[in-house]
Parts: C-alpha cells; sequence; structure tokens
C-alpha cells in the first residue's frame, strides 16, 4: 500500500490537503485561515488499518515527512490491533522520519454536539478550539451540516471557544478499504488532529470507562499512540459514565440546550428515537428537568428500548440504580424489565448454543441471514459475547 | 493518613529505605551496593490506595520530597481506580514536590522466575536488572528465598544481566491497611522502582490486550507511576500466556529455570494448577522440555479442574492449540472443561433469572462465602 501525491489546494474559504492512498484520493478539508502542512502524518494515521488488513508493506513516498514519533510508536499500535484481532497483520511501514512542528495554536478537542463532545469540552477551560467534522461518522447534506455549523459555533463562542469545521471523504475511504468504522474511527480523529497540528487534541472517551473498556477504534490505550512530537493526543472522559457525563452538562442550561443526541436529525432533538429516548430516560433518573429535553412523564414511552449491546446494559444498569437511588419506582421497574428480557435473550442464546449445538441460530440464518460485517475490533463479529456478568 | 520519618539505614550488606505510614513501618531492603535516596516517592505510591480506601487525606512529610511527575500520574490513578470501584474516594494528596533524579544506571525489569518475567528479560535486550522480590506475592523464609537468589543471580548472569535482591514487609503492611493485593500489587512494584529510581523499569504484564481487565498491574496504571528519572513501562500484553512461553522455550538455558509454582519457588511440583497449566501448554505447543515432566498421560489432567473467568480464557486458548495440533485426546478433555465451566455459568444464570438465587442462597447457608477485601471490581466477590 502506497501514500503519494499529497497536496494542499486552496478554493474560497477552504485548504484541502489531499493524498493518494493506492489509487483512492483521501481529502480533508479545513477553514483557510489554518495552517496546514504537506505531510504524511495524517495518511499514515488512517491507512494503518488498510494496510494491515491487506498484510502489505505501508510504504510513504520518499519526499513525503512523517513523524519520528509516529513512526516510532506504529509497531505498538499495531501490536495492539493484531492482538485484538489478529486479521490485521504487523507489517513494515517504510517513510523517511521528519519532525513536525506545531501548525496552529491553540488546544482542541473533537465535538459533535453529543454527550462526549460537550462533557470534555466543559471540563478543560484550556481547549480553545472544538472540532466538528462531516465525514466521520455519517456525512450530511451540505445545507443540514450548515445549520449545525451555525448553530454549534454560537454555542462554542458562548463557551469562549472556536467552532472549527473539517470535511472529509473518510468515510468513503474506510468502506473502499473495507475496515469496520469501529476500529478505524479512532484513525480518522487522529488524522484530523495530526492534519491541524495544534500542540494537544483531546478525544471524548465514547460510551466506555475505565471499568469496561473494551477493544474500539478509539481507545486511551491506542490514541496517545497517534501523537506526534507536536501533537499530543489525549483520550479524555473515560472516568465518568454516561449520567455522569450528562448530570455535569445539565448542571449549565445553556450547555444543555445546545445537546443534540438525536440519531434522526443532527439539528434536533426528535425525542422519540432509541438515544433521545435514552437520554430522557436518563434525565429522570438523574431527577433533572430541563427545557432541552420534554421530560419523560410517562414510562410507558421507554417501554420499546431494547438492551442490545454491552455498553446499553452498562448504561441501564447505571440508571436503575440512579433510580433506586431516587426512590422512583415506575422508572425502576421498567429498567428491571428491559435488563431482564436482555438477560433471557443472551441465557436463550447460552442455552442454544451449549445445550443444542447452536441447532436453533442455524435455523433462524436460515431465515434471516446474518449481517456480513467488515473485520473490527474483535475476530467475531458477534462477540463481544458480553463479559461474564459477575465481572461488571 | 500521615508518611513521616523515612530513613535510610545502612549495614555491611543492605540498604534499608523505611518510613512510618501512620504508625506502620514498612520497609524495603536493597543491597549494599545500589544507591537509594531518602525520598518519599515509593511511599506515596503504596499509601495511596490504603488512603483512597479510608477516604482520608495523604500528607507526605515535607521533609521528603516526591517527584511533581508521580504527583500529576497520582491524580490520574485515582481517577482509575476511583472508576473501576467507586469504594476507593479520591482523596487529596499534600506534599512537597521536587524533581527526581536517576539513582542506579541500567535498566530493569521485576522478575521472580516465571512466564511473564522471563519473557520480558528476554525481550529487551536493553534491561540490564532484573528485579527479585521476597514480600511481594509470597514471603519465603531466609534459606528458600536465598536458594532462589542464588539461582536466579547464575541465571541473569547467563543472559548479560545483575538480579537485584530485594526484601519489603509490604504484604504484611497491604494486609494491616490496604486493599485486596489484586489492585494493589502493581503499587508495590511502582514503588520499588521508584525506590532504585533505574532510568528504566519494566513490569511484566499477566494478561494481553485482549483479555485487560481492571487489575493491580495494568498499561493504563503502570506508567502513572513514573516520574521524572523512571518511566515504568508494562511490557508483553501483546502475547498470551502460551505464546511467551513458547518464547522461553526456544531457549532450553532459559526454560531450565523457568519456575511457575505455587507450591515451591525453587521447583516446579509439576502438580499444582500452575505447573499443570503449563505443562498443557507445552503439549499443546508440541514443544517439550526438561523443566517440566511431560504430560505424556493425561490421567493427571483429568482429575485436575479449573474454573472461573480467567481460567477459562487459558483453557480455550490451550484448547485451540491443542486443536491446531491434532492432539484430539487432550482436545477432548480441555473441551469437557471448557464446557463444564461454561454449564456452571448457565445453571448460575438460571438460578439468578428463575429462583431469583435461592440456590445461591442455600448454598450460603453451608458454605459461608469469603469475605474479601476492596479490589479492582465493586462487587467483593469478584473474582469468584
Amino acid at each position: 500500500m502506497r501514500i503519494s501525491d499529497i497536496q494542499i489546494s486552496r478554493s474560497t474559504g477552504i485548504v484541502e490537503l489531499s493524498g493518494k492512498v493506492n489509487d483512492f484520493r483521501l481529502w480533508y478539508r479545513f477553514p483557510e485561515d489554518y495552517a496546514i502542512p504537506a505531510r504524511a502524518d495524517a495518511f499514515v494515521a488512517v491507512a494503518l488499518l488498510p494496510a494491515m488488513l491487506a498484510g502489505e508493506v505501508l510504504e510513504v513516498s520518499p519526499d513525503l515527512p512523517v513523524s519520528g514519533k509516529l513512526l516510532e510508536n506504529l509497531p505498538y499500535l499495531q501490536e495492539i490491533y493484531h492482538c485484538w484481532n489478529p486479521v490485521f497483520r504487523r507489517i513494515e511501514v517504510r517513510a523517511n522520519a521528519a519532525d513536525g512542528s506545531v501548525a496552529n495554536i491553540g488546544i482542541g478537542s473533537f465535538f459533535s454536539g453529543g454527550v462526549d463532545g460537550t462533557y470534555t469540552a466543559l471540563k478543560h477551560a484550556e481547549i480553545t478550539h472544538l472540532v466538528l467534522i462531516n465525514g466521520f461518522d455519517l456525512f450530511l447534506e451540505p445545507p443540514v451540516f450548515a445549520q449545525a455549523v451555525e448553530r454549534n459555533r454560537s454555542f462554542a463562542a458562548s463557551l469562549g471557544k472556536t467552532l472549527l469545521t473539517v470535511e472529509t471523504n473518510f468515510l468513503d475511504f474506510n468502506a473502499a478499504f473495507g475496515v469496520s468504522r469501529s476500529i478505524s474511527f479512532g484513525t480518522c480523529l487522529a488524522s484530523v488532529a495530526l492534519g491541524l497540528a495544534f500542540r494537544r487534541a483531546y478525544v471524548p472517551s465514547a460510551g466506555f470507562t475505565y471499568a469496561h473498556l473494551l477493544p474500539l477504534g478509539s481507545h486511551p490505550l491506542t490514541d496517545p499512540l497517534f501523537s506526534t512530537e507536536a501533537t499530543e493526543i489525549v483520550h479524555d472522559g473515560a472516568e465518568a459514565s454516561r449520567n455522569e457525563k450528562t448530570k455535569k452538562i445539565f448542571d449549565c442550561d445553556a450547555v444543555a440546550q445546545n445537546l443534540r443526541v438525536c440519531w434522526d436529525d443532527m439539528n434536533r432533538n426528535c425525542g422519540r428515537c432509541g438515544k433521545c429516548l435514552r437520554t430522557r430516560m436518563s434525565l429522570r433518573a438523574l431527577g433533572i428537568s430541563a427545557p432541552a429535553f420534554e421530560e419523560l412523564r410517562s414510562v410507558h414511552e421507554i417501554k420499546s428500548l431494547t438492551v442490545d449491546k454491552w455498553e446499553e446494559l452498562i448504561f441501564m444498569e447505571d440508571s436503575l440504580r440512579l433510580a433506586e437511588q431516587r426512590g422512583d419506582r415506575e422508572l425502576a421497574r421498567v429498567l428491571r424489565a428491559a435488563i431482564r428480557r436482555h438477560d433471557f435473550r443472551r441465557f436463550a442464546v447460552e442455552c442454544d448454543r451449549l445445550l443444542l449445538g447452536g441447532l436453533l441460530k442455524a435455523v433462524k440464518a436460515r431465515f434471516v441471514k446474518p449481517e456480513r460485517l467488515r473485520p473490527g475490533p474483535v475476530p467475531d463479529p458477534n462477540y463481544p459475547a458480553e463479559p461474564n456478568r459477575a465481572n461488571s | 493518613m500521615r508518611v513521616r520519618d523515612i530513613r535510610l539505614t545502612t549495614t555491611d550488606r543492605t540498604i534499608e529505605l523505611s518510613g512510618a505510614v501512620n504508625d506502620y513501618r514498612l520497609w524495603f531492603r536493597f543491597p549494599g551496593d545500589f544507591v537509594v535516596q531518602p525520598r518519599a516517592d515509593a511511599f506515596l505510591a503504596v499509601a495511596l490506595l490504603p488512603a483512597m480506601m479510608a477516604g482520608e487525606p495523604l500528607e507526605i512529610d515535607s521533609n521528603h520530597p516526591v517527584s511533581p511527575k508521580l504527583l500529576e500520574g497520582i491524580q490520574q490513578l485515582q481517577e482509575i481506580y476511583h472508576c473501576w470501584n467507586p469504594a476507593l474516594k479520591k482523596v487529596a494528596i499534600s506534599a512537597s514536590a521536587s524533581p527526581a533524579t536517576v539513582a542506579n544506571r541500567g535498566i530493569a525489569s521485576f522478575f521472580s522466575g516465571g512466564v511473564d518475567g522471563t519473557y520480558t528479560a528476554l525481550k529487551h535486550a536493553e534491561i540490564t536488572h532484573v528485579i527479585l522480590i521476597n514480600g511481594f506475592d509470597f514471603f519465603l523464609d531466609a534459606s528458600a528465598f536465598s536458594q532462589a537468589v542464588d539461582r536466579n543471580t547464575i541465571f541473569a548472569a547467563r543472559l548479560g544481566k545483575t538480579l537485584v535482591p530485594v526484601e519489603t514487609n509490604y504484604i504484611q503492611f497491604n494486609q494491616a491497611c490496604g486493599p485486596s493485593r489484586n489492585i494493589s500489587f502493581g503499587s508495590c512494584l511502582g514503588s520499588i522502582a521508584l525506590a532504585l529510581a533505574f532510568h528504566r523499569n519494566y513490569v511484566p504484564s499477566a494478561f494481553d490486550y485482549r483479555t485487560l481487565h481492571p487489575d493491580g498491574a495494568h498499561p493504563l496504571t503502570d506508567p502513572l507511576f513514573s516520574s521524572e528519572a523512571t518511566q515504568i513501562v508494562h511490557d508483553g500484553c501483546e502475547a498470551s500466556r502460551a505464546e511467551k512461553t513458547a518464547k522461553i522455550f526456544e531457549h532450553q538455558a532459559v526454560a531450565q529455570n523457568l519456575r511457575v509454582c505455587w507450591a515451591d519457588m525453587n521447583r516446579n511440583c509439576g502438580r499444582c494448577n500452575k505447573c499443570l497449566r503449563t505443562r498443557v501448554a507445552l503439549r499443546a505447543l508440541g514443544i517439550s522440555g526438561e523443566a517440566f515432566e511431560d504430560l505424556s498421560s493425561l490421567d493427571d489432567l483429568r482429575k485436575w479442574y479449573l474454573t472461573g473467568p480467567r481460567e477459562q480464557d487459558f483453557l480455550l486458548e490451550n484448547l485451540r492449540l491443542a486443536e491446531r495440533r491434532g492432539d484430539r485426546e487432550m482436545a477432548g478433555i480441555l473441551r469437557r472443561f471448557a464446557r463444564r465451566n461454561d454449564l456452571k455459568r448457565l445453571a448460575v444464570e438460571a438460578d439468578r433469572l428463575f429462583l431469583g438465587g435461592v440456590l445461591k442462597r442455600i448454598k450460603h447457608l453451608f458454605v459461608k462465602p469469603e469475605r474479601l477485601r476492596v479490589g479492582p471490581f465493586p462487587d467483593p466477590n469478584y473474582p469468584p
């Protein structure tokens, strides 16, 4: 796999950093008033996993500089990825080391208006820039993105920070090389951080606290390894659960007012999708009422919530504990039922596997074709089978 | 909680660093030819968890400096420990800060003769010293320890390294006021690394990146015990226990020194869980070595049974290796063990989900559950 032909081009209001990874032209567009060095750091960060998946040497055109520190840390990153999922093989990286320097003054943090980014933005007064990316987890239509930019710009300003918008075709790149986003999304954040080369860039932790860490694209062990001499990358916020972060955010109404968690719309909270419902449930469990979200008066609304993933289970159990503490018996009952449904389902799956040799699963697969997943942070796409309950 | 009265005492052969943590005198004894500074870094490292458990501020006597970098690391350590188990509360630390300096030349690694320490010692040519501790996970009588020291001194010399024997009453200290060893053992290693103040000190890992979980030594916590002088590196998470074993048995002379036994530090009994586990791994890897009797008859294995989620990880790994080698006889036994563990877990789940835990309560009428100390998980019954 080869990284070559890195270009910096300017058009109205935009400076674009682009480069070729094999034949794919990957690009990042930044506002024109930022200094973007023509370096290969960002491309090395995102091309690492595709190269490991292909089991190919990653070769950077010799005229393109790559941070010595980043090159030194790549073997450690590879050890972690390979240990998580051996389909990602350890490969050789050929590049010329040339240390970079800070390109932009200030300290950045990634931000999309959700719980994790808002929590980290509030936590560190030293953060000067909030970095909002289009093309990272989804690609929004220009008018929708423009609206999100406008809203978050005034929000950032209210915190005394600057909003910095980035567009990229990373999602297409990632799909083209067949890597699952769940292992690669941290590399995209790192590449944007390295493209901008602030002195420090915070990556807000997503979903897991220190107590429940699992292999994942952004992780306190991997994120810092993308750092260079110029830019320190810090994984932040793993000390706080989603409920704790939500509580912190709702300490301040003006901040809460800007919170957007919705799956359906980046610019308003529909209040009905899974994520909105979970947030409303969390607010009730915390005993918070705030204008940003309609209060969850009837627990019937959340009866449809299912617990599918491990992080959802952790969140539900944490919320149950809060509801019990507050003496909210009605909410506690519904949460307990949701957790119980999850436990029964898992029990049934285990019974099928252990007592029937997976017969029911095989029958089900004849009717519902299981989704073919791209290689992710764990070998078996059906894993994690949650860690043993006694562990958590 | 207070740390005060830190002293250096020299005898003809050892230098002892000791300090009072509240009323407990904690000491570390090093060979006399090493430089030890009268600093409080080591005491801050080991007193942190007892203070967090008591929820009391930790005051370090201002006559004895601590590293500013360590103080910073301690803040983050508290966040991690508190997140792992909220029974450990965040506490205020007061101390006078002054940067640490390297006290001894070279690069060290902890070593007890087992799989993890041997693997790390082999992996890094830059390691000049291997540190063997008495009073860390076991406390051997003087003659058994001196036998272990003699054997490992020769072994280290063969690798071109120097053995540093250290003695401490850390186990008793931790028993008196600390949490479970499962969460605190990394802080003991941190403290000895800080006291010896080599430029770098490796802490060999016990788990790989896939099976990581809250534990006393962890790649996220160990480096936070570093000072300006000493970089503490958690090492070896890239390799599973079987991979490490395979690496060690590439060199018969190295393998010859391997001691994994729970029953005896100076020889492998071959019968305890840990010895058997190693013999299973060797057979699964198709290795035979003099250090361990070949597992040619599987009768021993049949009588033996491993339980618990950590053992299950080792079991499944060895099962995979045995299957790959076409060792159907052993694979069959291991598969049965793994299945037995799974079924046991299923039964516990069934009791919890359908009987509301009645069977568990009845069992506890007959077998009192062990009362465990505060560990890396909120549930004191974990690991079972």
